[in-house]
Order: structure tokens, then sequence, then C-alpha cells
């Protein structure tokens, strides 16, 4: 198995790929799979609806009255009918018009829901809803009416495809194959017809015979997964020249896997398999029923025949990472604790330019840190960090750089004072001199940003001295402090009293 | 309805040469001296050496059904011998380059060779090789991979890369051709050694127990159409009559190179002893393969079959688990192979010192019996004894066909309908498998 | 390497020396076990479930008989012979359960089998005896058809109870014969008469047998994980309505012309598949006096439902349910293990079986989910309009279905 690691890339191009499937259409003619029906996704519900119509297909160049569906009110029944894709987790509610003549039901296999033996009246409609729950294969068809094994004969059926939300990376493309008969004389007389006698001169895949059968295009070199849907009234083998399939997956549950060459599938049985397709461009290998049904009602070369094709994969998506930069602070810078940092830097990424705004900044001892171009912090915690920073691209590509600074402890600032000495007198009015110090290890001297206030009179001046006589009459606690650059904060006090 | 086909002489020719205990070789057929039962490996140059640059021919003759018609086939012979069916069994070594040179001799139409399961298959049509390709008339598929005209010569290349049982069949009108009779077996045989059935341990099987089981279909009227030159439609497809190995039972129990059937040389007769610790501690490989438009729902009475492989790839997941089963109704699909350990083990152990209770196994009413009746109510292969080796005298009139109180157990598909030669029971898609007591006879 | 050819004629001394019971042989009478269990339906519908003894025995009579299939008009079916061409209008071989009858009673059910057969069980580590007493085709009585058991898929089976006359014996008219097994494999098996198989087996000889894990009496395997509340065993086959015409009106057949109009569940075509499970001996069920096994199938929400599938037509069939997923965990009388895996749909040949487990969904009310064989062209009777066939319901309640008496119940 080969891996791609574009994820969204591969949706999109599945996106493409059917958009470009359904321009192609015309009245007859069929992509490599069954064009999907169209259906209205609100929130997390998917509306679908289909019409049971009669109408004719060319069959090996016969034409042939069939009841298919369809998903438009004016369009015309398809055989097989169109492919209801949902996805994984979704409610589906589909809505069953009946343009046939007699009653309809819809079966919607492997998704609990019970048999309808009622449906919809000839020209009324029947709604059905459920939940995806499981991600897999499954066949839609006519239900059980009491006419229904005959409306499933005449053509009424088609594949369900439930998709995983996330892409499933053991393969890099898909393709539908419903495999089924056509009795000629059933189509003919419906009515009339004693299914005993059934007996197929056609066997389609996707509803043509060779020559008429789409070759299925694969990625050279690449796997690719096949959604085998057995509509038809018997059993199938499936088999391949040149190469082998690994079975994963029956009725949409998943299997212990196998390999093999031709498995048989039950009548009405789903079959999910992995091929994987050599490199070599061009080179074709048959997928046909191991039954030998390769003849048009008798004639040679015809059948439940198709190829896959190598063919060129799209070009592997390029995706550079992002490049990001740390501006500030250098590396090596060193802290003290408790001061603004402030973090400067920016990103640019070859695809979508300028994503400094993804930038995701963290230590690797204080965890993440702040998004963007920059940011400031105090609060770093002490010790040497590893600041790194991560820029991410649309396609989900990282880049990131980091820087190492340190962090130091921050020791508070000493304060002393040294006159007046503590529990002094002084007279009213008279000059009191204030002298201190304020010493920080990290700062210095700090004495010059010394602020001194009283708890009566409030802040008194700033400095390593200064004098008043403006003190008022009492008991005054002296504080001197000082905060030092990483905010810590260093005091002294001394009590003195001012007598009247 | 007494529809049981009374046996006739040629069953018990087929097994009074069946106690020889080596058949002469045909007259028609490689001059290889082969053992009467197991499979043949028509490119066998000395004991597990394999020649890998062989020829075949296309070549048309008859072969012979039990109710005495005989059909028109065409077939791929080998080298310079005569017509066979089914074509020669190629039997390769893992790894060697195999190149099949195809000489369309007598077949009045385009006819090819493919090889379901094998990989880069290529292709010399005169100018240097090719990849094999499907071939194409327009937008119209002609052959499957490229082909030799009626008189012309194509050869085909691989590497025998893959071990494993695997079907080679015509890719040209293959309903019709395939029909006709244009097919074969190929075994490869792994590297880790010719007893084994894989590049697996538990794979290993009794080397002079390795059974092939082709299971094929005809009907008569395609066969008479080409033969007359007449036009057939495949819609009106309807097998008669069901076979293994190219022959209808009783035919499938005669031996390899049976000379009373020198275009089928290929018997189908199980011949084994009880799975034993010591004495015989490893399994027969039973080798499936289906080359008809039906599926065919086999039962093997006597045990279950143990499947170890899938179209010549082993039941081994991606991190190599065991995937192997057990099963006695190995359905084996149109186009598919199917390969499988079997043994039969005397788990009970039952002998005149170990005795069954005495009210069970009375046939003592049996003996008591109009002449007419004995032969349809006391089996030709029973010894009268329920004991492995044992025998007792045998009710008037019945022919034992059995050698030393063996115990034997059918083999047959169990859409009963195609155990039959046309309408008639007890023939068609049906063997036999031959339980000795230890040691053998 | 001689043959041990003889023809040497049996003396009395030599025929007395095998037998061991001189008195049964002089009256000619067939050797009645001694009955210590019994199949009949009479009896289950009353006790719960007993526990399977360790030494199981049955008398099994083999005859002839007339069933109900729906009326074809095809100018084969109803046959003009037939006792009614409303009820029991088709011809038919098959087996009945006779354990315990006396050497009168048993004579009596001549001309009177049941399709499907008689489902019958062991124990693992115990024993079985299955008495075979072929009393003769009251329809066709210049047929001396011999009859055996084979007891499909028995392991490492030997022939003289391996049931294949050509490799044994055969139970002549008129005689008995006593089949012995030692149960080692616990699982899923059938039995069918193997003389003359292609007709036996199509005529309606086909049946059920089921071996009981030692561990525990409901549980599939000897592992918790196939634990279950309820088993049924569904028996697939088919009926062709010109082969039982011919097989009554002494007309050769060619089997390469295999043909069904009819196919079968438990030998019963839909709607007929939902009636109760009966008694032959009992005229209560009507039409389906002689058709005695039930396919439908109830139970509670969140139980554990055992189906024991078997196929002994001669097609194969893609049996499917809606809205319930199963999970197969036995297949051909092997526990998968970790190879179990979930299904909609059983794909079963001939000769297979299935072992398929699902836990009852929750529901508010009474449901019902179509178990159906998806082979649409053969989902109908006699493809005449309509649902027939082997379709069956699954009818889940939300409690209140009480324990099962037996198998089918």
């Amino acid at each position: 198995m080969q891996k791609q690691l574009y994820f969204r890339l591969q949706w999109l191009l599945a996106i493409l790929v059917a958009l470009l499937a359904a321009m192609c259409l015309t009245a007859n003619a069929h992509a490599a799979s069954p064009a999907s029906a169209n259906c209205t996704l609100v929130g997390t519900t998917r509306t679908c609806e289909l019409w049971a119509k009669t109408g004719t297909a060319i069959i090996a160049g016969n034409s042939v009255n069939i009841w298919g569906y369809t998903d438009s009110a004016s369009g015309v029944a398809q055989l097989p009918g169109p492919s209801i894709v949902a996805y994984q987790g979704e409610t589906v509610v589909v809505i069953l018009h009946n343009d046939l003549s007699e009653a309809s039901s819809l079966a919607l296999h492997g998704q609990g829901l019970l048999a309808d033996t009622t449906g919809a009246p000839a020209g009324g409609t029947a709604t059905y809803t459920f939940v995806a729950v499981n991600a897999g294969t499954f066949l839609y068809e006519a239900g059980l009416t009491a006419n229904g094994a005959k409306q499933v004969a005449m053509g009424l059926y088609g594949a369900l495809v439930i998709q995983p939300t996330t892409p499933d990376p053991t393969y890099t493309n898909e393709t539908v194959l419903v495999l089924s008969e056509v009795d000629p004389a059933l189509n003919a007389n419906p009515g009339a017809f004693d299914m005993l006698t059934y007996s197929p001169k056609y066997w389609l895949i996707n509803g043509e015979a060779h020559p008429d059968t789409d070759a299925i295009l694969a990625y050279a070199g690449q796997t690719l997964r096949v959604r085998y849907v057995n509509a038809g009234l018997t059993d199938h083998s499936p088999a391949l020249l040149g190469l082998d399939q690994m079975v994963f997956a029956k009725d949409g549950y998943n299997r212990p896997a196998f390999r093999a060459v031709a498995e048989t599938m039950a009548a009405g049985q789903t079959m999910d398999v992995l091929i994987d397709v050599p490199a070599t461009l061009g080179a074709r290998y048959p997928l046909y029923d191991g039954n030998q049904h390769m003849d048009n009602n008798g004639l040679a070369n015809g059948g439940m025949l198709t190829f896959i094709e190598a063919v060129t994969p799209p070009p592997a998506v390029t995706n550079t990472p992002p490049a990001p930069s740390i501006s500030s602070p250098t590396d090596a810078s060193v802290f003290t604790e408790g001061t603004v940092i402030t973090f400067t830097g920016a990103a640019m990424d070859v695809e979508d330019g300028d994503v400094t705004a993804s930038l995701a900044w963290s230590s690797n001892v204080d965890g993440p840190l702040g998004m963007g171009g920059t940011f400031t912090t105090t609060t770093l915690s002490v010790g040497t960090h590893v600041i790194t920073a991560i820029a991410t691209d649309s396609g989900s590509l990282t880049g990131s750089t980091s820087i190492t600074i340190t962090i130091n402890a921050n020791s508070p600032p000493t304060v002393t004072i040294s006159e007046p000495t503590d529990a002094s007198n002084f007279g009213f009015g008279s000059e009191v001199t204030f002298t201190g110090a304020a010493m920080d290890v990290e700062d210095g001297d700090l004495t010059a940003s010394l602020a001194w206030s009283s708890d009566v009179d409030g802040p008194l001046g700033t400095g390593g001295t200064f004098a008043t006589s403006a003190l008022s009459v009492g008991t005054h606690v002296i504080t001197a402090s000082i905060t030092d650059s990483g905010g810590q904060t260093g005091t002294a006090s001394i009590t003195i009293t001012i007598d009247p | 309805m007494p529809s049981t086909v009374t046996p006739s002489l040629r069953v018990a020719l087929g097994l009074m040469l069946a106690m020889v205990a080596l058949a002469a070789p045909g007259t028609n057929l490689n001059a290889q001296t082969v053992p009467e039962t197991s499979l043949v490996c028509e490119n066998q140059t000395s004991p597990g050496v394999y020649d890998p640059d062989i020829t075949l021919t296309t070549q048309d003759g008859y072969i012979g059904l039990p109710d005495g018609n005989t059909v028109y086939m065409w077939g791929y012979a080998y080298e310079n011998l005569g017509f066979q069916h089914p074509g020669p069994t190629l039997c390769f070594t893992e790894g060697q380059t195999v190149v099949i040179t195809l000489n369309n001799t007598t077949v009045p139409e385009a006819v090819s060779i493919t090889f379901p399961g094998q990989t880069n298959v290529e292709v010399n049509t005169g100018s240097g090789f090719v990849p094999s390709q499907p071939q194409f008339s327009g937008s119209t598929m002609t052959s499957l991979t490229q082909a030799a005209a009626a008189g012309g010569s194509i050869t085909y290349r691989f590497t025998a890369s893959q071990a494993g049982s695997f079907i080679y069949q015509s890719g040209t009108n293959p309903q019709k051709q395939i029909q006709m009779g244009l097919f074969g077996a190929l075994i490869v045989r792994p590297a880790l050694g010719h007893n084994y059935m894989y590049n697996w341990a538990n794979t290993r099987f009794n080397g002079d127990n390795d059974y092939l089981m082709l299971l094929s279909e005809i009907d008569p009227e395609l066969h008479w159409a080409v033969e007359q030159g007449l036009p057939y439609n495949i819609t009106q497809y309807h097998p008669r009559y069901w076979l293994i190995n190219g022959r209808s039972f009783p035919d499938t129990i005669a031996p390899n190179r049976a000379e009373w059937l020198p275009t089928q040389p290929y018997g189908a007769l199980l011949h084994i002893q009880p799975s034993d610790v010591t004495l015989n501690p490893d399994p027969s490989a039973v080798r499936f393969m289906n080359v008809g438009m039906l599926n065919h729902p086999m039962h093997p009475h006597g045990d279950h079959v143990q499947v170890v492989g899938r179209d010549g790839r082993p039941l081994l997941g991606p991190a190599n688990e065991d995937l192997s089963y057990v099963e006695f109704g190995p359905v084996i699909g149109s186009g598919q192979t199917k390969d499988a350990l079997y043994d039969w083990t005397n788990v009970d152990n039952y002998s005149p010192s170990n005795p069954l209770p005495s009210d069970v196994f009375s046939v003592m009413n049996q003996f008591l019996l109009r002449p007419r009746d004995q032969n349809a109510m006391w089996g030709e292969w029973f010894s009268g004894s329920p004991y492995l080796g044992g025998s007792s005298d045998q009710p008037a009139g019945v022919t034992n066909q059995g050698e030393c109180g063996e115990f034997y157990q059918i083999w047959h598909s169990h859409a009963l309908h195609e155990a039959a030669n046309y309408e008639a029971g007890f023939g068609g898609m049906i063997t036999l498998e031959r339980i000795d007591p230890p040691g053998g006879c | 390497m001689t043959q041990k050819l003889t023809t040497r004629k049996f003396t009395r001394r030599d025929f007395l020396k095998l037998s061991g019971s001189a008195v049964a042989i002089a009256t000619g009478a067939y050797l009645v076990p001694k009955a210590v269990s019994a199949v009949q339906f009479t009896q289950m519908n009353a006790a719960p479930l007993a526990a399977t003894p360790l030494d199981q025995r049955y008398h099994l009579a083999v005859t002839d008989g007339w069933i109900h299939m729906p009326r074809l008009n095809n100018g084969f079916h109803p046959d003009p012979w037939a006792p009614d061409p409303d009820t029991f209008n088709t011809y038919t071989f098959g087996f009945r359960d006779v354990t315990g009858f006396t050497d009168a009673q048993v004579r009596a059910e001549k001309g009177k089998i049941q399709l499907s057969s008689p489902i019958l069980y062991a124990k693992e580590g115990g024993e079985l005896r299955i008495t075979l007493t072929n009393l003769g085709f009251a329809q066709r009585p210049d047929l001396t058809d011999g009859h055996t058991v084979h007891f499909h898929g028995f392991p490492n089976a030997i022939p003289a109870f391996d049931g294949v006359p050509e490799l044994s014996v055969g139970v002549p008219y008129g005689r008995s014969y006593t089949y012995y097994y030692r149960l080692h494999d616990p699982g899923t098996y059938k039995y069918h008469c193997h003389f003359e198989d292609i007709e036996h087996v199509s005529m309606g000889m086909t049946g059920m047998v089921f071996i009981r894990p030692a561990a525990n009496d409901k549980w599939a395997y000897n592992d918790a994980s196939t634990a279950f509340d309820r088993e049924f065993a569904l028996l697939l086959g088919e009926v062709w309505s010109i082969e039982r015409f011919n097989a009554a009106h002494i007309q050769e057949h060619n089997w390469s012309e295999y043909d069904p109009d009819f196919w079968t569940i438990n030998g019963r075509v839909y709607p007929d598949t939902l009636a109760p499970n009966g008694d032959p001996m009992s005229t209560a069920a009507g039409h389906l006096q002689y058709q005695p096994v039930s396919s439908l199938i109830t139970c509670n929400s969140g139980e554990q439902v055992l189906l024991r599938f078997s196929n002994l037509g001669f097609q194969r069939h893609a049996m499917r349910v809606d809205g319930i997923t199963f999970r197969v965990i036995g297949k051909d009388a092997k526990f998968l293990g970790a190879q179990a895996y979930n299904t909609d749909t059983v794909d079963i040949s001939p000769g297979e079986t299935f072992d398929v487990l699902f836990t009852a969904p929750t529901v508010s009310t009474q449901t019902t989910y179509l178990l159906y064989n998806r082979k649409l062209a053969y989902l109908n009777n006699g493809g005449q309009p309509g649902f027939g066939g082997q379709m069956t319901e699954i009818r889940v309640s939300p409690s209140g279905v009480p324990p099962q008496s037996a198998p089918n119940f």
C-alpha cells in the first residue's frame, strides 16, 4: 500500500472529478462510477430525492425497457440508479417519488432500517431516514413490496456509499462497480413474466455490457479501492487478470483481509477490495466475471467485462513548510525574573505568504506562552528556557525555530534607614533629615529612587537623603521602599514622634 | 427406482489395477513413471526438478464418460505428445522463469493461454517480449491476452513468484474454449520446500499425498456442435457431466495413466493413512480448482479440510496472522482455487480390543436378503468390519473391492445432481478417499 | 495381496455369533433401543428445555408420505394421487421420530413422514445412537430402496456409521440399524439419507443435528462469547414438483434437468414458515401436520439469538436480513474465534452450515424484521405472484416472550 500525505486535497480532487464527471453526462453515457445523486446538506442532515420511473436503456445495442431511479423529477431512469453518497455520522433522508404504476418502496441496506413492505403507492412518496453509523459500501434497491422482486430485476437499484469523515490513507482513488443482469424476456413483459423462468442474457457492469463498459482509470503505481455492489439475482465472482485484490469488507462490514484473484459475492451483497495498480502507464488489466459471463445474449466478446487502465496519477501537491524567525529577544539573553520580556517573531510560507499570525510560542519549562507576531510576559519562571515558535500553513505543515534565554532569580532590594534613629522625637516645625539607602543585587544602587512615606502624612520624598519640617504632630511610621526592576520590593521602617 | 449404477467391470478393473504399485505409463503420454495417485507434474525431469521452458500444442480428441458416451474435446498437449484432458499439470519452483511456447497446431481458431494469479506475464508474438495485454478489434475485446492464430505460435513468459495452485486456461473466446477443454493446472512450489504449499511452516504436507481436484463441467451439446461445425448459443449452456481432473466417477478412482482411459490421465483418488504423530505426522495437500461456469460445493466425508490459500495466495493477514480456517463444505467458486490440508485421525480407535458397544452396528439383519438386494445394501467397498483393517465374511453375491480392510470415504459435490453421469446417480463429481491401516496394506 | 472374496453361505451359527440377540432375530423384529430421551414436539411445549443427556438415543423411522405445498396446477402438482389436492398434496420421503414407540406404533407411521426431519441434538463428551428402521414406502411398494443416516460433517467419521451404502451398508426394507457416535466436536451439523442420495435428499430426507458443547448447553461452542438465549435451526431446501410426481408415479427422472419450484426453510414455504411448531401425531396443524418445524424467530430485546443455518438443497442461497446485524461465529461446526465477522447476508451453499448470533434490538413495541433469500427469482411459490419460498420473520418484543422449551420454539 502506498500512502499519500495530502488529506484535504484528496477530497478536493474527488469532488473535482465528480463534478467533471457530472458535466460529461449525457442521457446514456456512464462514467466509470455511476453519477452521484444530487443531495442537499444542511448542517449534518443530507437529503436526497429519488424518482422511480420507467424508461429504456441501450444494452449491447438493444433497447430494453427498464425501471430505474433518477435524482430529478424530469430525469430519465438510470441503470444503475445514481449513487447515494453520504458521510459517516450524517443523518440521511431519502425521499422516494414513485412514478411507477404500482406500489414501490426503498431498501437502503445496512443502515438498520426495517424492510418496507408497503412503500409509496403509485404516484406517491415515501421518506426514509437513517444515521450513517458505519462507513462502507451498501446496496439500495426497490424494497419488498408485492412486486419488489421484479422491480429490482427491472433495474431499480444503485449504490449507497458512506464515506469516512477522514480520508482513508490506504488508497488514493476508488470506483463503484454495480454488477447486475438483464433477462430481456422479463423487461419486455414484466407483468406476465414467470420469475421461475428468469434466465439472464445480459451481464452488466454499471448498467453496460462490454464493449460499452467503461474502463476504470486507476492511478498507476497507487492503490485503487473498488466498491463492488451485486444488484443481480445471482452470485458473481469478479476476477482479475494480471492483478489480485485484497478483500477487506463484505456488506459494508470489515473482515480479516485476504488476497484473492476472484471472489464470489452473493446476490445482493457488496464487497470492498484494494487493488495495487502497477506503475506502467497505459497497461490494461481485465476485470470480468469468473463465471465467464462474457457474452451478449450468446454473442461472444461481451458481457461482464471491463479493464483497469493505469493512468497518470494527479501531480503530487508540494507544500513547503513555513519558516519562522525570532527577532527578539536575542538568543542567550538573560533576564531577571519578573522583568517585562517582549517576544517578537515572523513566519513566511512559500505558498501562503505571511503566516506570522499562526505563530505559537512556548517554553519547554512553562508551556504555551502566547500567539502571533509579538507579545510580552513577565511571568517566566526562573531557569533556562528553550523558547520555540511554531508556524502552521494551510496544508497543516509546520515550521519551528527556537532560542534559549535564562531567567535569573530576582533578589529583593535591601533598604536601610540611617537617620533618624528609630524612636526619635522631634519638635513640631523642626527640620527632620531622612537618610537611607537601597541596594539591589541585580539592579545595583537604587538609592536615588528610594520612596519615603509616612503613615500619617503620606509620601514624604524620594532619594537617599532629604529634609522636611512639615511633619504633623503625632507618631509616624516612616517607610522607605523601593521596587527593583524585577518587581521585588524592599522596605525599611522606623517610628518617630513629632511633639507639639 | 434404482438409479444407482451397478458397479461395472470398469470399476473392478480399476481397483484391481490400483493394487499394482506403479501404473504402467500410457502409450500416448509422458513416459515418466508416475504413482497411481497424487498429482503428476508433466514437466518433471527428475524428482522435484521441473523444466521451466516447455512447449504446449493444441490437440483434439475424445474422452469417455462412465455412461458410455464420448465427448469431443480440445486440449493443450505436452511437448510432442497427444491429446489429453485436462491439459498437462505443470509444476514450477518459486522463482523460476517460466517460458511456455504454444503451437496452435489443431484448433481451427486463435487460442491463447492466460495465467490468472500470475503477474507481469509477457508475450512474444515473434518480435520480442511485450506485456500480456487484452486484444481488441475496435472497442471489442477479441482475447484476454495475445493469441496464436490457427497454425501459429506464441510464447508466454513470467516469473513464478507466488507459491500456490493456479489455473491456466485460454483467454480467447473463453466461454467456448475453456468449455471445450483448454485448461490445466499450474502448481508453484515454494522455496521453503516442495512438501509445503506456501512459504509458511504450517502448510507442510506429506509429499506422497499431493492431490489435485480440478473441477469442470461438460455440456455435450456444445461439444457436439463444435465437432460438427455448427453454431452454439452459450445462453443454452446446460451441463450434463461433472468432472474431477477430467474424469467422472467411477473413473475418478482409477489410477493415474489408467490404460483404459488413454486421454484422461489423471485420477482423483486420495490414498492416505490415519494421522499419527510419529508414523504419519503430515496431512495431505488438496488443491481445489474450478474452471467451470458454476460454483461447486464440495463435501469431503471423513473430516474437515483446512483451507490455507486462495488463488495462489496464502491466508495470512497483513501482520502474518494465521487466517486459515476449517470447513466440511469447501465451496469452489468459478475461476477460483482453494488450497487445503486434509487428514483423517482414528480418534476413537475402535478395534476388537476396544470394541463398539454391542447394541450398535448390527449388520446381521442385512444378511437375510434376497440376492438381488444384497448389492444395494452391502457396499462393495465395505470390509464388513467397523474396525480399520478388520474384515468379515461377505454376503453371497457381493464382490468386495477392498484389499485389507481399509476404510473408504466419499468426496463429492453437494449440489447432488452433479454427483451423476447425466441422470444416473453415484457418478459425476465424486471421488473416494482410501484410508489404509497404519503402515498400509 | 489377495482379496477377501467369499461365496460361502452363512450358517445360522455365524448369524447368531454376530447378533448376540437370538430372540430378536428369530422374530424378525428390529432392535428398539432403550429410550432415554425423545424429541417429541408434544413434550416440548410444556417443560423448559432439559439438560442435554450424555447418553442420547433416537429411533427414527424412514418412510414416505405427503406434505403440503401451495397448489401449482401445472399438471404435476397437486399430485392427482395425493390424499387431498389442497392439504397433503406433495409426495415426499423422510424420517419420523419414533423414539419410545412400540413396535406396532412404529409400523403405524408408515406413509407419514415429516419434512424437515426431526431436529436431533446431543452433548459433547457423550454418546449418540440413532436407530434407523426402514418401513418402506406406502406409495411405492415396488421400491426396495434401502436408507441410511449420514451425519454430515462428523469429524474423523468411520464408514460403518457414515451412512454411505456403497462404502458400508444400507438399511433394507423392514430392517433396523443403529448408528453410534462418540461426540468430540460441538457445533451445527446436519443429517440426511445417503442411499441414492440425489433422489432421497431432494425428496426430503434431510434434518438438523447439533452437538452442544461440554461447557454449557446454552453456548454454541466452548466459549462464553457464543452464549445464547434462544436457538433456531434453519434448514434450507428445495422442492421440485415434477420430481415428486415422477417418484409417486413410478416414472424415470432426469436429474440433469434439476429445476425446483419451491424453496423451503425447515420444509415449509412462506408464509407457512411463520406457523407455529406442531406434532405429526396431532391434526391440529391442519395442512402442516407433517411439516412440524417452525421458522418463526421470536425473542425479547437484548437477548442473544443463535440461528443455525444449513443448506441441503442443490442451490446456493443468499439469506439476508434487514435491520439487524448478524454475527457469524461458526462455520461448518467450527468456532471462528477471532475470525468471526458481521454480515447482513448468509451466503450458504449446499452442504455448509453457519452459526449466526445476533442481539435482539431494543424496541418499544413488537417489531418485525424480515429474513429472506435475496435470490429474488426464488422468493416465490412456484412463480406465483406475491412472496413465498425462503422467507421468515424475526419478531422482537420489548419483553414477555417466554423462554424456549426446545429449539425453534
